[in-house]
């Protein structure tokens, strides 16, 4: 058995590796916590503590078995701030791998849909160059893992080094806000094409979403459905509860990205939509960013944006319960996340070949729809009411040191 | 005239001046079992090997890459003029492979002598050596 340079080898074929990142957020905000993804963190830095630990710090640990030379076993467990507050770590892969071709890889297990460029390395900060990938991008679907299958079909052609990746599974996952999110036939694909120097990515994904929501079943479904069955009710709200019930919504999202790296300088940037069924979150969003390596420092630059396109605002109730209907409606339609941009100055430091050290300052600004109070507060968590009413300009300073082991 | 002799000049210089880059540091030559079928390959067919981004040789057969330690010259000189990464960006690289599941790095071994060794044994394995370590057990599919 030959030694690998990524791994311990415990024999008879199986390997045990890691990574991690302790890193420390401070943020001149204390009216809301910026989080690494509002959907997943429910504490982060700026309200709850002004310097937080827990918006980028976790360790992951990875097994493999090579059973045979085509069949092959890994088990990922990470242990990282989850939605609700707990670090226990959690299987976010296990799956076994089988080559069934040279080019062509079938795994069968918990995958993570690779929905993003940088799927594969959500966690492994060490693999990014910033100190987390840009929040306004990578909090639109949080589709952490799931239970299914997905292909890795490679393909030379000319200069062109294509992977194929279709995937399709289903999973239930806790999200902040005792919410659940069910994701029901999720099926997708990632095409990636790589060019000399130039990387060209476009995916797309379409599934059947449901969130289970203890506020929105227990409070707002009632309540409209009482709203539209009451004598003179307004049917209106019926209409508006079936068409924004977070339950059984086909929603989708589709991404492309592109990336220059000459291994001095490096270009990339991604953008995606996402579409719904119910009207909620129709967002556009994106990032830019550029950076040079001048050997172990790696300067870089970021701007990353997200826009809600959804209404914010409903006006249609009719008859003498139509006000009660446009205040629920409207009500829903602001417990989104909303626009919010992100300017970014960083620096890596290459300490060792297995340890970086970043040092990040980022200036964040949130936008209201034209003044609308509760639609201020972009994708920051655990927000003061004035913060919901901004626009709001936010300082945040992030060191972390990243290791893979 | 006068434009023919200084294009003449210019290219000695540079001829001398890529003799004397050469000759800086130990070249590295890719070398396969004597008895492999492959007789030649190109820097980008085996960057993607040596990359995971392929797994087999032009003929369709397996092929299995063998690393030096990234102490040896032999790494330094074969990264920089075939895969064109840094150390750091290598590990980088592999690190997005390992940990999403999508590939293993290749297994490694400390010198000349043993990748000579380890390659004798298995006519699909191919790695890098220095030139001047090259014997009769294996054959150079690629010099940059």
């Amino acid at each position: 058995m030959l030694p690998n340079a990524y791994a311990l080898d415990l024999g008879h074929d199986v390997t045990i590796k890691g990574f991690g990142t302790a890193g420390l957020v401070y943020s001149d905000n204390n009216q809301a916590d910026f989080v690494a993804s509002s959907r997943l963190n429910p504490r982060g830095a700026g309200r709850t503590e002004n310097i937080s630990g827990v918006v980028d710090s976790k360790l992951g640990m990875q097994m493999d078995w090579q059973a045979t030379s085509r069949l092959s076993f890994t088990a990922q467990a990470v242990s990282k701030q989850d939605p609700n507050n707990s670090w226990v770590p959690e299987l976010q892969w296990a799956f076994a791998k089988f080559k069934i071709l040279p080019n062509l890889d079938i795994r069968a297990g918990r995958i993570r849909p690779a929905v993003y460029m940088l799927s594969d390395t959500l966690d492994v900060n060490y693999a990014n160059t910033w100190v987390r990938p840009p929040t306004e991008f990578y909090n639109q679907a949080p589709i952490t893992h799931m239970e299914g299958v997905d292909f890795l079909y490679r393909l030379q052609t000319g200069p062109v080094n294509w992977l194929l990746q279709p995937f399709y599974g289903n999973t239930q996952l806790p999200m902040t806000s005792h919410q659940t999110v069910t994701a029901k036939n999720l099926a997708g694909v990632n095409l990636v094409a790589t060019i000399n120097d130039f990387t060209f990515r476009a995916g797309y994904t379409y599934t059947n979403l449901s969130f289970n929501d203890p506020f929105f079943e227990g409070v707002v479904r009632p309540g409209m459905q009482s709203i539209c069955q009451a004598d003179y009710g307004d049917p209106v709200a019926c209409t508006q509860l079936a068409s924004l019930d977070p339950i059984n919504k086909m929603a989708s999202f589709a991404s492309i990205g592109a990336g220059w790296d000459n291994g001095n300088y490096f270009l990339t940037g991604e953008f995606g939509k996402i579409t719904t069924a119910s009207l909620l979150h129709e967002t556009l969003s994106g990032y830019i960013s550029a950076g040079g390596r001048f050997g172990k420092f790696t300067p870089y630059a970021t701007y990353s944006q997200t826009y809600n396109g959804s209404p914010t605002s409903f006006s249609g109730g009719s008859g003498p319960y139509g006000a009660y209907t446009n205040q629920i409606v409207t009500g829903i339609l602001t417990y989104d996340s909303m626009d919010q941009n992100t300017k970014t100055l960083g620096l890596r430091y290459d300490l060792f070949s297995n340890i970086a050290l970043k040092a990040q300052w980022d200036r964040i600004d949130t936008s209201t729809k034209n003044g609308q109070e509760n639609t201020g507060y972009g994708i920051f968590h655990h927000t003061t009411s004035s913060f919901n009413n901004g626009g709001n300009s936010v300082n945040l300073f992030s060191t972390s040191v990243d290791f893979i082991f | 005239m006068k434009n023919i002799m200084f294009t003449q000049a210019l290219m000695m210089t540079i001829a001398s001046l890529s003799i004397m880059t050469a000759a800086n540091a130990d070249p590295i030559v890719v070398v396969v079992n004597a008895i492999s079928p492959v007789t030649k390959l190109d820097k980008e067919q085996v960057a993607n090997l040596f990359l995971g981004k392929s797994s087999s040789y032009p003929d369709g057969s397996a092929a299995v890459p063998i690393e030096q330690t990234d102490a040896t010259p032999a790494h330094d000189e074969f990264h920089k003029s075939i895969t064109e990464k840094s150390a750091s960006q290598l590990k980088s690289y592999w690190s997005k492979m390992i940990f999403s599941g999508k590939g293993t790095a290749p297994k490694e071994v400390a010198s000349n002598a043993e990748l000579l060794k380890l390659l004798a044994s298995n006519p699909a394995m191919i790695g890098y050596i220095d030139k001047t370590a090259v014997d009769k057990s294996v054959k150079v599919i690629l010099a940059p």
